[in-house]
């Protein structure tokens, strides 16, 4: 069993900035012990133990990966199923599983999931942008409609052909009062 | 179990509870298992995945990546009992 970490360990009472860096070193580069070791030793002159190393892993970095894999599995999901798409529910489960595989990877990279995100993301904005298109189009085609009806309505009121009765009957029309 | 085996165990129960519900990869699994086991052996570690197994605490799905786990309620309240 682990030993129970003393209050002022080392690692732990590291400023925020380098502690934040440990943890990600392992949680994110999956970096060796030996790697952390030396890299806290260049990058900011902290000698430590391969012991401390591994019960600051057990406290701060255990499944702290997976969640985020797991974080990540859930943002997808909920991309897919916000989008305009066929997919169903059996299909999303297995993309999500995907999303978090891929996350939870130790040769995982950062560039690789992101462009993951932005596939999803990119496909995202170019629905909002179809249905702005769509919307636009509606309108136009709408003020099309409202210009033909008023040029029915001007000609119909200049039409001497037709009494004053006739005129406001059309006008009547095209108004649709 | 001796205390080894029941530090393995509490460290594969602990990653697959992280999961979630989320299945595993075996290798992905061994890997982290790997930094918190001192000394982690594939044989000690295969060994206490099937004895996990066999005391229905995980769950195994094969794919075609390879076997993949999840923590099972057994294995929730085993990790319970432990105050994890």
């Amino acid at each position: 069993m682990a030993r129970k970490i003393r209050g002022d360990s080392k690692l732990d009472q590291l400023p925020d900035e380098a502690f934040s860096a440990l943890r990600d070193w392992f949680a994110v580069e999956n970096v060796t012990y030996v790697q952390a070791q030396d890299r806290l030793r260049e990058q900011y002159g902290v000698e430590t133990s391969m012991g401390a190393l591994t019960n600051f892993f057990q406290n701060h970095c255990v499944g702290f990966k997976l969640r985020k894999a797991r974080d990540f599995a859930e943002e997808v999901g909920k991309v897919i199923a916000e989008g305009d798409n066929q997919f169903g529910e059996t299909t999303i489960e297995l993309i999500k599983q995907k999303a978090f595989e891929r996350a939870a990877a130790n040769e995982a990279s950062i560039e690789d999931l992101v462009s993951f995100m932005k596939i999803l993301g990119d496909t995202k904005k170019l629905e909002i942008q179809q249905s702005k298109l769509d919307i636009e189009s509606r309108r136009v085609a709408l003020l099309e409609a409202k210009a033909a009806a008023f040029d029915k309505i001007d000609a119909a009121a200049n039409d001497d052909n037709l009494t004053a009765e006739q005129r406001l009957e059309q006008i009547r029309k095209g108004l649709k009062i | 179990m001796t205390d080894r085996e029941t530090l393995i165990r509490k460290n594969i129960l602990t990653q697959l509870k992280e999961a979630d519900g989320y299945l595993v990869l075996g290798t992905h699994l061994l890997g982290d298992v790997n930094m918190t086991t001192p000394q982690l052996s594939s044989t000690e570690f295969c060994d206490s995945i099937k004895a996990a197994e066999d005391a229905h605490l995980i769950t195994s799905v094969r794919s075609e990546r390879g076997l993949k786990y999840k923590i099972n309620d057994n294995g929730r309240a085993w990790l319970s009992e432990l105050n994890i």
